[in-house]
């Protein structure tokens, strides 16, 4: 049966001062059909995303919505025209209960006089999240209460309100756990089977190869090709991201579990959160990979091991001085660099420039006897740090909020990166990253590595674990449940054993 | 009991217990002297106006805008209200026609100019407040910028008018908040204002009828304070705000038990306890300048006691934990 | 359009922050100016009086004379004012009148003055910077209705140009408050008043009412001392100490008889204090204002007679120029007392230019300071109705 095309984008720009975010973009999407978009970071995909949900508006080009022609003046009215969004940040707002969040902005649907019906707005809203499989998010709650994932599932709740025909989901997939990405799935399911269509972008090319119908590839604003079928593979699709075959291998490429025996982090019997009493040891020039499931402890292992919280027993030393870590000053002196996994909040500061967040931890590095910073040696350091890891912006000087989430996530590596830390604490540190990245971070760390540093990599992506790490230590609910050495025989459902 | 009113009751507990320990203090601090029916009458009506003041100030609070020209629209529309109440005749329903209206066509400027200049509110305000303290010596230049109603007028500054007069002011203020789109529309606005404008709330009629209905309560607040002074003279040198300070106090402690009950009904217990420790204090015979002494130092411990209590609560927590998990490590270390 | 706008703004400020840099030909704040005509040079009419035995001569030189303090916004006010202006002509003075709020500096005010070339200021306030400043450019200063220490006094005294100052005595008139609230049946008084501090005469007002009061056997039940909040004072009070029978204020302003009359107080308790009000005649009909004082509106002639022995010839009418040169107040008991004060005295000069004139040493060489004395201690209603018959 041919399919009806719902959405058709020609000859679509967008620029941003000089970056040409978008060139002569064509773009089709048909009824039932989930289309994936992928890119690398700054390839454009959220941007075309954001033209087509109303967020911002094309420079030149046009766009067809069931025929007609498509120019949305804002959300709301990308909206009534049947076109929704889920955002990649925080999209609720936390000052008003979940049924005011749901329907804000069509309050006057239940209004009469300017009198609001809370009664039905409440029960309305409840009726939707139990259609989406959110039966557990009380309408009446207050928003604030929620965690991140049930207010993302508060977002899926307020697109669905409007019905609208075309789901875009904007790498939102990262942020929920099993719960919440079972309820987007079914929603996606929802639409295939109900001839709407999806926009799917997400950089877990494994999730794009079991969603996906189609795939079209962004680079540098412009459409690369359009994948289908048995062509949508994770080699394809990295291939035509970078542009090149990926000769190398993408991980490290021995299988050699090495590391000196001197101990350069030693955490003894240290409590914290869901962790009781857990102990582990880092070695000079080791990878230490730490995994389990999202609540099983290790991100908040990471926070302790860096001081960022105290231990309410034992204590997190460095062996070679007997310096206890005891807060986030002592441990940038000392050498050593964290990586959150929350990185707007807690790693970069939004509106400072690319120069102000590399250069934070490396103040004493730069400073001379008296105290005093050039702004060569700012600058330098800042450029240094923008080649080695290609972060795509304008210069140092350009703010974060300008950035694509990408290029955020490599400015706060660079970071650390710029400090020559010893000790490495990497948290989540290729999420929202696209391969290309990923695989630059990868050889990165094998170069840490061989220089004689220390990484601890906790991470819920198991390849990456198995790829990267020497050691491997497997966490469930606050336990250290089993321990892997390097090797080329390991594999993921070894260790999914001891983490669910 | 049903746990809705388990809950309930638990919020209304933790809603009355600050007003309550004021109360008991001043109770045998005052060996009985401020709880007789007399002066609880006295409290309550001494509430009104600065209840009233608040009412007029939390919606462009709520949005983030703190409108420090409150105190000059207040005085200035007691003034104006007051002068055209005895030019035409109209005693007290003159009095508060003509000070609702003078005090929305204020606000309403207030506001107008907020959306169009783009400049931060702190700085109109500043601003507006001198012109809204001259403005009364601009129009009334033969009373010098004042006014002067008889005696008899004051009865709306006595009970019961002025309770009636609270009460209309704040069932439309609870239902303005708590019943209507505008209400919730700015509560959205203040959770996240750019959040709210992509959902397609028209913020700048939004923060323009914030401003509108501020000025209705304002107005009130006006006839209320020429009522019970009887005699009102334009103020210079900010010293209009000094009228509202004693609102503002109670606008903190009533943000601060807002997170166990309705706003509004959280404002109004505020605003009876900062009186009832107004009153206590000058019965005690405190001095006024140790009397906003006391109330602010008392305020500042409530409110950093409020705001560190979940830390307060965590550490005992963690020291608990901490403990039984160091007695876990010592038991696996001897076994 | 922002950045025109704020352009736009920086340029007004410059051009505002260059005007004020000049020396200004009339000091900014002066709001008002002297109503009066511009100074002749050949003769100041005598008042209204076709006197051709006048004691002032006709043929006074010009003089201005710079009035700082509050000259609008009530009664009192207005009447200084007026009371001062009916002194020009016959003086050849031109007055100006600049109201000072708290904002501005007094010392700042006064240079500014003395630049423009005044010939003499009177004013309610003073300090040792600002009576420097006056003399650096030999510019008599004299007060009225002011309260200063000791030791400040002495201090003011030491410099050339200090004229001295006259002020009402509030002592007396708070001791006779006392009596007459005893005499009227008060037993247990509330006392209300400004902050304590701001003035020592609001601060003697009350003190003095207190000492005289429980001296007479009276007992004060209650005070409060808080800028402008009286009325709700007075509510506390009432609702606190039933057994109150009296209320004494610092200022008697309007405030106090909303409250009264709010809180159902007339005809249970007996008022007293200072200033009169509007609603003072009501009041006082009804019994329950049993003494208020006023009056003050003549002091600032009587000070002027000073100011312009200094500056005619440099004569000190104030031997002694380290003490207040105390007036009495007019003091009104009742109803009767009232209606004599208004009048006679409310709407009158108090004193005329001719009466003025005799107290100036080069005009009536026979006037002495104890003459002067005996005149300001002698002010009461029938000293003002005897004068004017």
């Amino acid at each position: 049966m041919k399919k009806k095309p719902i959405l058709r984008a020609m000859q679509v720009n967008k620029n941003f001062g000089p970056t040409r975010a978008l060139v002569d973009v064509d773009f089709l999407l048909y009824r039932g059909e989930v289309h994936g978009l992928i890119g690398e970071n700054g390839s454009g995909k959220s941007t075309f995303s954001s033209i087509i949900a109303g967020v911002q508006s094309a420079d030149s080009g046009s766009f067809e919505l069931n025929g007609e022609p498509y120019l949305p003046r804002n959300m709301v009215d990308a909206q009534n025209r049947g076109v929704g969004m889920i955002v990649q940040e925080q999209g609720t707002i936390g000052s008003i209960d979940v049924a005011s969040n749901i329907f804000t902005g069509r309050l006057e649907e239940f209004s009469k006089f300017g009198f609001v019906n809370m009664k039905q707005i409440t029960a309305r809203a409840q009726q939707i999240l139990n259609d989406i499989g959110a039966g557990d998010i009380d309408a009446s709650a207050p928003t604030m209460s929620l965690n991140f994932e049930d207010r993302k599932i508060v977002e899926m709740a307020r697109v669905m309100v409007a019905d609208p025909d075309i789901l875009i989901v904007d790498e939102t997939t990262t942020a929920l756990a099993m719960k919440g990405r079972k309820i987007l799935f079914d929603l996606i399911k929802r639409f295939r089977a109900s001839d709407k269509a999806v926009i799917f972008i997400s950089h877990d090319l494994g999730e794009l190869m079991n969603v996906c119908d189609r795939v079209t590839v962004l680079r540098d604003g412009r459409v690369i090709d359009t994948l289908s079928g048995s062509d949508i593979t994770e080699d394809s699709m990295r291939r035509l991201m970078v542009g090149r075959e990926f000769e190398d291998h993408y991980f490290r490429s021995d299988f050699v579990c090495s590391y000196d025996e001197e101990v350069v982090l030693d955490a003894q019997h240290i409590t914290y959160g869901s962790f009781t009493n857990l102990s582990l040891q880092l070695h000079k020039g080791e990878i230490l990979g730490i995994c389990g499931l999202s609540d099983c402890g290790m991100h908040e292992l990471g926070k302790v091991l860096f001081g960022i919280e105290k231990s309410l027993t034992g204590r997190v030393v460095l062996p070679q001085d007997g310096t206890q870590v005891k807060n986030p000053h002592i441990a940038v002196k000392k050498g050593m660099g964290y990586l959150s996994k929350d990185r707007d909040r807690e790693s970069i500061i939004l509106n400072a420039s690319i120069l102000d967040n590399v250069e934070l931890p490396s103040m004493r590095l730069l400073s001379n006897a008296v105290g005093y910073i050039s702004a060569k040696s700012e600058r330098r350091l800042a450029q240094e740090q923008i080649d080695v890891l290609k972060i795509k912006c304008r210069g140092p000087k350009q703010r974060l909020t300008e950035l694509s989430g990408g290029n955020k996530q490599k400015v706060v590596f660079s970071k650390w990166l710029g400090c020559d830390s010893d000790i490495l604490i990497l948290d989540c540190a290729t999420r929202g990253i696209d391969v290309g990245v990923k695989a630059a971070i990868y050889r990165l760390l094998e170069q840490i590595k061989k220089k004689g540093k220390s990484v601890i990599l906790i991470s819920e992506e198991l390849p990456e674990m198995i790829g990267m790490s020497d050691r491997m230590l497997v966490m469930k609910d606050g336990k250290i449940t089993a321990e892997f050495r390097r090797s080329e025989d390991l594999s993921e459902e070894d260790i999914i054993r001891y983490m669910i | 009991m049903p746990s809705k009113m388990k809950n309930l009751l638990m919020r209304a507990l933790k809603t009355l217990v600050f007003p309550a320990c004021v109360c008991l203090f001043f109770a045998i601090a005052t060996r009985g002297k401020l709880f007789t029916s007399r002066s609880v009458l006295v409290i309550l009506r001494q509430s009104v106006l600065p209840a009233v003041v608040i009412m007029a100030m939390m919606p462009n609070l709520t949005l983030g805008m703190m409108d420090f020209s409150i105190g000059a629209v207040v005085i200035a529309s007691a003034i104006i209200g007051g002068n055209l109440m005895n030019m035409t005749g109209t005693g007290i329903p003159g009095l508060l026609v003509f000070s609702v209206l003078s005090a929305i066509i204020l606000t309403s400027f207030t506001g107008f100019l907020n959306n169009k200049l783009r400049v931060p509110i702190l700085v109109i305000a500043l601003g507006l407040m001198l012109v809204y303290e001259a403005l009364p010596k601009l129009l009334f230049p033969g009373n010098d910028g004042g006014a002067i109603i008889k005696v008899k007028y004051a009865m709306l500054a006595q009970q019961p008018y002025i309770f009636i007069v609270f009460a209309v002011s704040f069932a439309v203020f609870y239902i303005l908040v708590n019943k209507t789109t505008y209400g919730h529309n700015i509560r959205a606005l203040g959770g996240n204002d750019e959040l709210a404008r992509r959902a397609g709330l028209n913020v700048d009629k939004i923060k323009q009828i914030c401003f509108t209905t501020s000025g209705f309560f304002a107005g009130i607040a006006g006839a209320l304070y020429m009522a019970s002074n009887g005699q009102v003279n334009s103020p210079t040198a900010f010293s209009s705000m000094t009228t509202v300070m004693d609102a503002f106090l109670g606008l903190f402690l009533g943000i601060f038990l807002s997170r166990f009950c309705n706003v509004a009904i959280g404002l109004v217990i505020a605003v009876v306890t900062m009186t009832t420790m107004s009153n206590g204090l000058v019965t005690m015979g405190l001095d006024a300048t140790y009397r906003d002494i006391v109330k602010s130092v008392v305020l500042f411990f409530l409110l950093a006691f409020s705001g560190n209590q979940p830390y307060i609560v965590r550490m005992r927590a963690n020291r608990k934990r901490g403990a039984a998990a160091d007695r876990e490590y010592q038991k696996q270390i001897s076994a | 359009m922002k950045r025109l706008l704020c352009l736009l703004l920086t340029l007004v400020m410059a051009f505002t922050l260059f005007g004020c840099s000049k020396a200004p030909s009339e000091p900014a704040g002066s709001g008002t100016t002297a109503s009066t005509e511009p100074p002749k040079d050949t003769q100041g009419a005598a008042g209204a009086e076709e006197v051709t035995t006048s004691v002032i001569p006709k043929d006074l030189p010009p003089k201005k004379v710079a009035a700082l303090g509050a000259f609008s916004g009530n009664e009192l006010y207005l009447q200084w004012r007026k009371n001062l202006e009916s002194l020009a002509e016959p003086f050849n003075v031109e007055f100006q009148f600049v109201e000072i709020s708290g904002s501005e500096d007094l010392a700042s005010m006064v240079e500014s003055l003395c630049t423009a070339g005044v010939d003499g200021i009177i004013t309610q306030m003073a300090s040792e910077s600002v009576v420097k400043i006056a003399a650096e450019h030999n510019v008599p200063y004299m007060v009225y209705c002011g309260v200063f220490s000791d030791d400040l006094m002495q201090v003011l005294a030491g410099y050339d140009n200090f004229c001295g100052v006259v002020a009402e005595d509030d002592i007396v008139a708070a001791r006779h408050g006392a009596e007459a609230m005893y005499n009227a049946g008060c037993r247990s008084v509330g006392v209300v008043g400004l902050t304590r501090g701001m003035s020592d005469m609001m601060d003697n007002r009350a003190d003095y009412f207190i000492e005289r009061f429980e001296e007479l056997g009276g007992k004060v039940i209650a005070t409060d001392y808080s800028i402008m909040k009286f009325a709700d004072s007075i509510s506390t009070f009432a609702a606190a100490y039933p057994e109150m029978d009296g209320i004494w204020c610092a200022i008697l302003n309007e405030s106090i008889f909303q409250a009264v009359t709010t809180e159902g107080l007339v005809g249970q308790v007996k008022l007293g204090g200072f200033d009169l009000s509007d609603s003072s005649p009501d009041f006082y009909d009804s019994g329950t204002l049993v003494f208020s004082c006023t009056g003050q509106q003549a002091t600032i002639v009587a000070s002027f007679a000073a100011l312009y022995n200094y500056m005619y010839d440099g004569t000190y009418l104030i031997e002694d120029r380290s003490v207040t040169v105390p007036r009495s107040f007019i003091e009104i008991g009742n109803s009767d007392d009232y209606a004599d004060y208004n009048d006679y005295v409310r709407y009158s000069t108090c004193y005329s230019a001719e009466e003025i004139g005799r107290m100036i040493k080069a005009f009536n060489p026979e006037y002495t300071f104890a003459d002067y004395l005996a005149m300001n201690e002698a002010f009461s209603i029938q000293d003002v109705v005897s004068r004017a018959q």
